[in-house]
C-alpha cells in the first residue's frame, strides 16, 4: 500500500507537471540543485506534519472556518521550519529568501489539505504528504539538473563539461519558464502514449 | 525631492524591472489560471492591485508597531497571512453586495487571491530594505510598492490573456496545448522584460 | 449568533496554540541563530587579517565613522577593518574590508549577498578546478575567491578603475595583473558590472570616508 502511495506522489498525481501546483517556488529555486532539494525537502517536511495535524482535527474543525484553520496550522508548520533553517542551514535560508515564508501559500499544502488530510485517515494523509513531498522534490530536481548543468555549467556546484560556454538564460526566468514547458511537453507525451498503448 | 524619486524608482522597479511574475516568479499560479479570458484577466487583476494595496499597508502597520515592538518577528508569517486571509474575505463580502455582476465573474479566483504568492510576497518585501536608499520602506512608500506590484502583475496577466486568446485559434502541437504553450509564451515574454533589467535612473550606489 | 463565536472560538484556540509552538521553536533556535552569526562574523575577520593580528572591536557614531569597525594590529602594522553594504543589481552586497593606514586595500571577503545567480552571485565565486566527475567523491580544495582577492593591493584614496578589455581576472597572467595593480584597476564580472561598481564605488565612498574620520 506504501508504494501505491509514493507512486501516486510521484507520477499519476506528481504535483508540478500534471497537478500544476506550486509553481512559484519551482521557477525560482531551481537555479541550482542544491537549492531545489533543499526546497523540496522543507515543502515535504511542512507538507507531511500539517497534513497529519489536519487529519488529526478533521472531525473537530467546523466546516465553516476549515480553510482559515488550515492556513493557521500550515504557517506553525513553516514558521518552524523557518526558525530551524536559520538555525542549521543559514546558507541554504539565504539562497532561497523569501520563498521560505511563501511555502505558506504554496497551492500544493492548502490543495492536499482540502482534497485528503481532511477527509482520510492519519496514517493515509501523513503517505499523501510524503508521497506528493517526494514527488515536488524529484521534480525540482529535474528543472535544477536541467537549469544547473545549461545555464553555468555546474552540477552540485561543481564543473561540469569542460570548454562549455554555458547559457545563462537558463538560470534566468524565460529559461525557468522554457524548461517547465519542455519537460512538461515531454511528460504530456509519455503519459499520453501510455494510455494509447 | 528624495522621497519623490524613491517613489518613482519603486514604481518603475514594480512594474518593469523586477516584474513579480515575470522576473521574481511570485504569483504563477493565478497567472496561469485565470489568464485565459482577457476580461477575467482585467477583473482578477483589479481585485489583486486593491487587495495588495490594503494588504501593504495594515501588514506594515501591524509589523512595524505590534510584531518589531514586541520583539516577535518570528510571527511574522502566520500574522500576515491571517491578516491577508482576513481581508480577502471582507473583500469578497464587499463585492457581494455592491458589484455582484464582478463577483459572479470572479468565481472561484477571489478566494484564491489569499494563496497568491504576490501578496504575501509584497508584504514581506516592504518589511525590509528599500534598496534605492538603503532605509527601510517608509508606510507610503511599501503602499507605491503594493499597488505598483499588482499593476505590474496586472500587465503581465493582460499581456498573456491577449496572448492566449490569439494562441486558442491557432494549430498547436498536441503535446504543446495548453499550459506548455503558455508557458513558452511567458518565456518570451519573460526575455523582452529582461530588456529593462538596465534601468535604474534614481540608484545612489553603484550603476 | 452562538455559531459565530464557536467558529470564533475554534479558530483563537488554534491561533493561540499556533503561537505557543512558534514561541517555543524561537527560543529552542535563537541561541543556535546567534552564535551562527557570531563564527561567520569572526571567519569573515580572520580572512582579512594577517594571521596572528590582535584584534579589537570599536564602536562609532554611526553618521562619519561606522557603528561598528575593527582594528588589527600586527607588530608595526595597523589595519582598520570596515563592514560595507552596498547596493547592487538585486540585493545589498555586504562585505568586510581591511585597509592599512594610507588605504591600501589588504584583504576582503564577501559576507552576503543575494545577486543573480551566475552572473552577480560570482562576487563570491571559487573558481573550482574539480568537475564533477572526479569532484563528487575526493575532497573539494578550498580556493580563494578571485573577485575579491583581485583588489588587494590598490588604494581606496583613489578611484578605482573597472577594466572590461582584459577579460576576467582568473585568466590574465602575472603581467596583466600588475598592470591592473599599476592603474588601481579591478576586472569586472563579465555581465554584471552594477553587481562589480557596487563594490567598487562602497570602497571609494564608504571606507575612504571612514578611514579619514578616524584617522582625520
Amino acid at each position: 500500500m506504501i508504494r501505491e502511495e509514493l507512486k501516486r506522489g510521484i507520477f499519476t498525481e506528481n504535483p508540478i507537471f500534471i497537478l500544476v501546483l506550486g509553481l512559484c517556488p519551482s521557477l525560482a529555486t531551481s537555479t541550482s540543485i542544491k537549492n531545489g532539494i533543499g526546497m523540496g525537502l522543507a515543502v515535504t517536511f511542512v507538507l507531511a506534519c500539517s497534513n497529519v495535524i489536519i487529519s488529526v482535527v478533521r472531525k473537530v474543525i467546523p466546516d465553516k472556518v476549515r480553510i482559515p484553520c488550515f492556513i493557521v496550522i500550515i504557517a506553525t508548520f513553516v514558521s518552524v521550519v523557518q526558525l530551524l533553517m536559520k538555525a542549521y542551514l543559514p546558507a541554504l535560508d539565504k539562497q532561497l529568501g523569501i520563498f521560505v515564508p511563501l511555502i505558506v501559500v504554496n497551492c500544493i499544502i492548502l490543495g492536499r489539505a482540502e482534497a485528503f488530510a481532511s477527509k482520510n485517515n492519519i496514517f493515509r494523509s501523513l503517505l499523501d504528504g510524503i508521497g506528493i513531498g517526494l514527488g515536488f522534490t524529484l521534480s525540482l530536481s529535474v528543472l535544477s539538473i536541467i537549469r544547473e548543468s545549461l545555464g553555468s555549467n555546474k552540477l552540485l556546484g561543481l564543473n561540469f563539461i569542460p570548454g562549455y560556454e554555458p547559457m545563462t538564460v537558463f538560470i534566468l526566468a524565460p529559461g525557468g519558464f522554457f524548461t517547465i514547458a519542455l519537460v512538461m511537453a515531454l511528460v504530456r507525451r509519455y503519459s499520453s502514449r501510455k494510455k494509447e498503448a | 525631492m528624495e522621497h519623490l524619486t524613491s517613489l518613482i524608482g519603486i514604481s518603475m522597479g514594480a512594474v518593469l524591472i523586477n516584474n513579480f511574475v515575470l522576473s521574481r516568479f511570485i504569483g504563477l499560479c493565478p497567472f496561469f489560471g485565470v489568464s485565459k479570458k482577457l476580461s477575467n484577466a482585467i477583473g482578477m487583476g483589479m481585485a489583486v492591485v486593491f487587495v495588495m494595496a490594503i494588504a501593504s499597508s495594515f501588514t506594515w502597520v501591524i509589523n512595524k508597531y505590534i510584531l518589531v515592538s514586541f520583539g516577535v518577528d518570528y510571527l511574522q508569517t502566520i500574522v500576515f497571512i491571517l491578516v491577508i486571509a482576513a481581508l480577502v474575505q471582507l473583500v469578497e463580502m464587499a463585492l457581494q453586495k455592491y458589484s455582484p455582476a464582478l463577483y459572479e465573474a470572479l468565481g472561484i479566483y477571489l478566494p484564491l487571491i489569499t494563496t497568491n504568492c504576490a501578496v504575501l510576497g509584497v508584504a514581506i518585501i516592504n518589511t525590509g530594505i528599500n534598496q534605492l536608499t538603503g532605509n527601510p520602506y517608509s508606510f507610503v512608500e511599501s503602499i507605491v510598492n503594493g499597488v505598483t506590484s499588482g499593476i505590474g502583475f496586472m500587465l503581465a496577466l493582460i499581456l498573456m490573456a491577449g496572448l492566449r486568446e490569439k494562441l486558442e485559434l491557432a494549430d498547436i502541437p498536441k503535446t504543446l496545448e495548453g499550459l506548455p504553450i503558455a508557458f513558452i509564451t511567458a518565456g518570451l515574454m519573460a526575455l523582452a522584460f529582461l530588456g529593462f533589467a538596465g534601468l535604474n535612473f534614481f540608484k545612489s550606489v553603484g550603476g | 449568533m452562538k455559531d459565530i463565536i464557536k467558529l470564533t472560538a475554534v479558530l483563537t484556540i488554534i491561533s493561540v496554540a499556533a503561537a505557543l509552538i512558534i514561541a517555543l521553536a524561537y527560543v529552542k533556535t535563537k541561541g543556535t541563530i546567534e552564535d551562527g552569526q557570531k563564527k561567520a562574523q569572526e571567519t569573515a575577520l580572520d580572512m582579512v587579517v594577517p594571521a596572528g593580528s590582535v584584534l579589537t572591536e570599536k564602536k562609532g557614531d554611526g553618521s562619519l565613522k561606522p557603528a561598528q569597525y575593527w582594528e588589527a594590529s600586527k607588530g608595526d602594522d595597523q589595519f582598520y577593518i570596515f563592514k560595507i553594504s552596498s547596493t547592487g543589481y538585486s540585493s545589498d552586497i555586504i562585505y568586510l574590508v581591511s585597509v592599512d593606514t594610507e588605504g591600501l586595500v589588504y584583504g576582503m571577503t564577501i559576507m552576503q549577498q543575494a545577486e543573480t545567480p551566475g552572473l552577480g552571485s560570482r562576487v563570491q565565486e571559487v573558481i573550482s578546478k574539480e568537475y564533477i566527475w572526479n569532484g563528487l567523491f575526493s575532497k573539494a580544495e578550498k580556493g580563494n575567491t578571485w573577485f575579491t582577492e583581485q583588489f588587494s593591493g590598490l588604494n581606496v584614496n583613489n578611484e578605482i578603475g573597472i577594466d572590461k578589455s582584459m577579460g576576467e581576472w582568473h585568466k590574465l597572467d602575472g603581467k596583466s595583473k600588475d598592470a591592473l595593480k599599476a592603474k588601481n584597476s579591478i576586472t569586472a564580472i563579465t555581465g554584471s558590472t552594477i553587481s562589480t561598481r557596487a563594490v567598487t564605488k562602497g570602497l571609494e565612498v564608504k571606507a575612504r570616508g571612514y578611514l579619514k574620520a578616524i584617522r582625520g
